[in-house]
């Protein structure tokens, strides 16, 4: 297993077009790493420079304590499940499982040991003898991680290896993730847009943006304390609601007023905001779905019309206006609220964030 | 039966009679026309004259010539398909990768097969003079390529082996951009070579095409004719005397219409008996 070192690490295309900006980042032995972000942030790009796909225009890559800019992707021990599969048509899948290991000339019987246990973990076990044109979406790319795993390299790297799988598979699939992390105390790179992988299985979470890192932390810090509006909008679903908010002073309270709403913020909050300057400016309010209550104090309810409503079982989720923005918000399925309704909710004031308008960073970030 | 029901199974029959009757008349008419005339001796003018049933067959299976032109043809067909896949196959992976420049040498490897056989031949002839040829400056050898028995059949071989090799060439460079680029990836950091991942890969990859590039050159290479007719005449001696030209030398020079047929025929048997057993062995073969 491996420690993988970024040092400003740029990736520019011949036409001048820079995908992957100044990335510095430290990966730590056996760390589960999660980039995430927007399609074409360079999330992937990223992950094929660590595999020495794509030459690295500027920068340093270490792996393990050596300069990896120039070697080749052979040599640098590494495995990739990659988003399309890429399983060899005129293997079978036995044959494509034992592939990393056959140029690896490990010997027949550890190859037959390693494949049919990585076999039975991904339920493919009756497929070794299928080529992959007899498979589905999901069985090719539970036997495209089945290659991966049956190897032991330096790191593992993963190109959004579950987007194809159903609902049920890929939870079965993230557990099955998280513990062969547990069981090989793997290094695992791991490139995916769906915020709930991201959230469950990782150690860390790099949320990137136009190829620069945004935040890179633990996911309960990613969510909790995000750095800037774009993660704190990015991570989270339904995304947080922002809110153009006036920041006054009414009397000794500090108050955050859009349309006819006024919530008054707490202490740390009016502190920051005072301390700051931001008194008589306007700032962004972000409030997550589930940070809205029926019931709360007065002071904190604020008034939305309802436009639609999804009602997922253990929750609903309105969907409305305040004023011009849009709002949604999570709710229990006692709610009683129609399209049309004006529905008032309660504003969870200690789970608040607040942004600069101009710069977009988190004002009240620790 | 109705018109309309008539019209209606009539109708697909109407629709191949044109290319039926191309076929007919280019095909048919001369394959059938062709055994009927080996069943004969013929006349000067090509007129079937004389029933001898199967007698043209067996004076050819009697005759030492016939077995020779048979071995020549094979030695043949095997260095032309041999020599000219491998050339096609190596331009094809060359070319395979991006480069500056790479449209000119992807032109230059295609370019063999705009050129006819018999102005390949005579440029040929001239390269491989005795006195004046290129080759035998370049090499420093004083031979004669096409009068030496030795080397004569090499000679046609390889310039038909270079000839077929544009084909080739497109053939394997149109499989070649048929395999998916992410499966060189995942081999290249599975830890695969450049070798291994040709011989995992690429090879299986182009077995489809290969398959059929190989029928192809075998039926091509047994009808070769344009640069034995330039460059050898069948010669020295019969070391040249590829089945196609034997049949043409007994048509038209020995006036034997009926033997010429009759070699046809058999020709005709032995492609499609290869034909069939490389089909056969295709669904062993070929992946996919």
């Amino acid at each position: 297993m491996a420690s993988l070192s970024f040092v400003n690490v740029c990736k520019t295309y011949k036409n001048g077009l820079t995908v992957v900006k100044d990335f510095n980042l430290d990966i730590k032995d056996r760390e589960f790493l999660i980039l995430v972000g927007p399609s074409g942030c360079g999330k992937s790009m990223t992950l094929r420079m660590i595999a020495g796909l794509e030459d690295i225009t500027s920068g340093e890559l270490w792996i393990d304590g050596q300069l990896m800019n120039m070697t080749s992707p052979q040599s640098r021990d590494l495995s990739m499940v990659f988003q399309s599969y890429a399983l060899y048509p005129h293997l079978t899948v036995y044959q494509n499982m034992a592939f990393g290991l056959k140029v690896h000339k490990v010997p027949k019987d550890e190859i037959e040991k390693r494949v049919g246990r990585a076999a039975e973990i991904l339920h493919i076990s009756h497929l070794l003898d299928r080529k992959p044109s007899a498979l589905s979406g999901g069985q090719k790319q539970r036997v495209a991680i089945g290659s991966v795993i049956v190897r032991q390299p330096k790191a593992y790297l993963m190109d959004e290896p579950l987007s194809n799988l159903d609902a049920k598979l890929r939870s079965q699939m993230r557990v099955e993730l998280a513990k062969i992390h547990r069981e090989l105390g793997a290094t695992i790179i791991y490139v995916t847009h769906d915020q709930v992988e991201a959230m469950t299985l990782g150690t860390r979470i790099v949320v990137m943006n136009s190829g620069v890192i945004q935040q890179a932390a633990s996911p309960n810090d990613i969510y909790e304390n995000p750095v800037n509006k774009f993660v704190a909008g990015f991570i989270g679903s339904p995304s947080m609601n922002f809110f153009p908010v006036w920041v006054a002073r009414r009397g000794e309270k500090i108050c955050l007023e859009f349309g006819k709403n006024k919530l008054i913020a707490n202490e740390i909050c009016s502190k920051r905001l005072v301390e700051d300057g931001y008194v008589g400016r306007r700032v962004y309010l972000g409030i997550r779905p589930e940070d809205f209550h029926e019931e709360g104090p007065e002071e904190q309810k604020i008034l939305f019309d309802v436009e639609m409503k999804e009602v997922l079982g253990a929750e609903i989720l309105f969907h409305g206006r305040i004023n011009r923005e849009e709002i949604c918000v999570r709710l229990s399925p006692n709610v009683k609220a129609e399209p049309g309704e004006r529905l008032p909710v309660y504003v969870d004031m200690d789970r608040i964030k607040l942004f600069d308008m101009d710069t977009e960073q988190n004002i009240i970030y620790v | 039966m109705n018109i309309k029901t008539f019209v209606k199974k009539a109708g697909p029959y109407v629709y191949m009679v044109p290319a039926m009757a191309v076929f007919a008349v280019f095909l048919f008419f001369p394959f059938f026309k062709t055994i009927y005339l080996s069943l004969y001796k013929t006349n000067k003018m090509g007129q079937a004259k004389l029933y001898v049933g199967l007698l043209n067959y067996a004076d050819l299976l009697n005759s030492p010539s016939f077995f020779n032109s048979l071995l020549v043809t094979a030695i043949f067909v095997v260095i032309v398909v041999s020599v000219s896949m491998l050339l096609g196959l190596i331009a094809a992976v060359l070319c395979s990768k991006t480069f500056p420049g790479i449209r000119i040498f992807s032109t230059a490897y295609a370019l063999p097969m705009a050129i006819a056989s018999s102005s390949a031949a005579m440029i040929f002839k001239i390269m491989l003079h005795p006195s004046i040829g290129i080759v035998n400056k370049i090499l420093g050898f004083h031979i004669n390529w096409i009068s030496d028995p030795k080397y004569a059949l090499a000679c046609v071989a390889l310039l038909t082996a270079w000839l077929n090799s544009g084909i080739n060439f497109l053939y394997f460079s149109a499989g070649l951009s048929n395999i998916d680029e992410t499966i060189y990836e995942r081999a290249s950091v599975d830890g695969a070579n450049s070798i291994q991942r040709f011989f995992f890969l690429t090879l299986p990859g182009l077995s489809p095409i290969m398959f059929y590039t190989l029928v192809v050159n075998i039926i091509q290479a047994f009808q070769s004719f344009g640069q034995v007719k330039v460059l050898t005449q069948g010669g020295p001696g019969e070391s040249t005397n590829l089945i196609v030209y034997s049949i043409y030398r007994d048509a038209f020079f020995n006036y034997r219409f009926g033997s010429a047929a009759a070699q046809s025929v058999l020709l005709f048997l032995i492609i499609m008996i290869l034909t069939l057993c490389m089909f056969r062995l295709e669904k062993k073969g070929v992946s996919y």
